[in-house]
């Protein structure tokens, strides 16, 4: 997601990419308005810190030159429009506008001005151009090829003409995407997707839990890392081994109590609605409607010797990938502490 | 480069480089919404960091 420097650059129409613009601001040595001044001059864009007076920030706020920076005790605001009584602004890459004089309540008086002019552009912009429309394509063919693998994978299983494998298959992808983003939260690594999905029942809520002692088991292993153990695995038997879906639905079942645990913690226990967590326990119990549907739980008993090896085979294969997700979740969360301790002890 | 111009209003004071390092970026990536600026506005708000 576009960071509070590559949206002011937009509303300035200074030439820059996403990728690069958002990089350097997060790479600043001084992460203030001093540093982001000095970044703008990197860009042919002059900057200079203002600070208003109460009586004066009304007048200040309609003579001000736009697009400006606004400090708030929350963030940054870019203001870009002051008419008709409200101000239009951009709050991370979302537009609102408020009334005036609730802008000028919130408003500290502090602002950033900027100037930029026809030579104002990103340093090196059309190699970093060409650079994101390839990594543009790169990510449009990966997604093509994993559909069309799926979609291959799926056929050679003979699984083609069963809806319900159809259907698991896709709530087994969606289970992946919302542990990744959960790992993401837990990792503290901005994600726009993830910001979007967890705005939905609580603005924060996700971040909150995500960090919280509920997010792991005893400290050991995150929930998070077990959903992302628990749908991939499934996917990948799913296609490769369709024979194991009895086993797969009965380790779903397994797994139902912890969705009641989980609603029951946010609602009672926390307080606050982790959107990312409850849709994960509505793609657990979702799944289990599509193997009932699919006759897949039907078939569980009687238990048969090669269904316990199954049993036995997929969950030797959770265990393993989840040990494996939290060794690198680990490792990850070490290198990402020590590069915020360098960034620290460096301003 | 162009520098900005500020308007010649009295209450207006230039920040000094040593000032402006003292305004750092919020690290929360709140969302400034409207509700949320209401509430920020009854807490009260000075010019000072």
């Amino acid at each position: 997601m576009a960071s509070l420097f590559s949206d002011f650059l937009t509303a300035l129409g200074v030439k820059h990419t996403e990728g690069y613009s958002d990089r350097k601001f997060a790479e600043m040595p001084f992460q203030s308005m001093f540093g982001l001044a000095n970044l703008l001059k990197q860009y042919g864009v002059a900057a200079a810190g203002i600070s208003v007076d109460k009586e004066s920030r009304a007048e200040a706020m309609t003579r001000l030159p736009l697009p400006f920076l606004a400090d708030t005790p929350d963030g940054f605001a870019i203001v870009t429009n002051v008419a008709d009584g409200n101000v239009s602004y951009i709050t991370q890459h979302k537009q609102f506008r408020v009334a005036t004089d609730k802008f000028l309540a919130a408003w500290n008086g502090i602002a950033l001005l900027a100037s930029a002019d026809e030579n104002s552009v990103e340093p090196f912009y059309f190699r970093h151009h060409v650079a994101e429309i390839a990594e543009g394509v790169k990510r449009w063919v990966l997604r093509v090829l994993v559909v069309l693998l799926l979609g291959f994978a799926m056929w050679a299983s003979g699984l083609w003409s069963h809806w319900a494998a159809w259907f698991t298959l896709l709530l087994d992808c969606i289970g992946i995407w919302l542990s990744w983003m959960l790992v993401q939260k837990s990792l503290g690594i901005h994600s726009g997707a993830a910001d979007a999905v967890c705005s939905v029942l609580e603005e924060g809520g996700c971040d909150e839990l995500a960090r919280s002692e509920a997010s792991s088991f005893m400290g050991i292993f995150k929930w998070s890392e077990v959903g992302l153990a628990y749908f991939s695995i499934s996917l990948l038997a799913l296609l490769l081994f369709p024979s194991t879906l009895p086993a797969l639905a009965a380790i779903n079942i397994l797994c139902l109590p912890y969705t009641v645990w989980s609603i029951l913690y946010q609602k009672f226990k926390a307080k606050v609605w982790c959107t990312l967590c409850v849709c994960v326990q509505a793609t657990l119990w979702l799944l289990f409607v599509s193997y009932l549907a699919g006759g897949v739980i039907a078939r569980i008993l009687p238990f048969t010797p090669s269904f316990w090896i199954n049993f036995a085979v997929l969950a030797a294969c959770y265990i393993a990938t989840l040990l494996g997700i939290n060794a690198l979740d680990t490792a990850l969360s070490n290198h990402l502490k020590t590069d915020n301790d360098d960034t620290t002890n460096n301003t | 480069m162009t520098q900005p111009i500020i308007p010649d209003i009295p209450g207006i004071t230039k920040l000094s480089p040593l000032d402006m390092n003292g305004v750092h970026f919020n690290k929360r990536h709140t969302v400034l919404t409207p509700e949320i600026l209401s509430s920020l506005s009854s807490k009260g708000t000075d010019g000072d960091k």
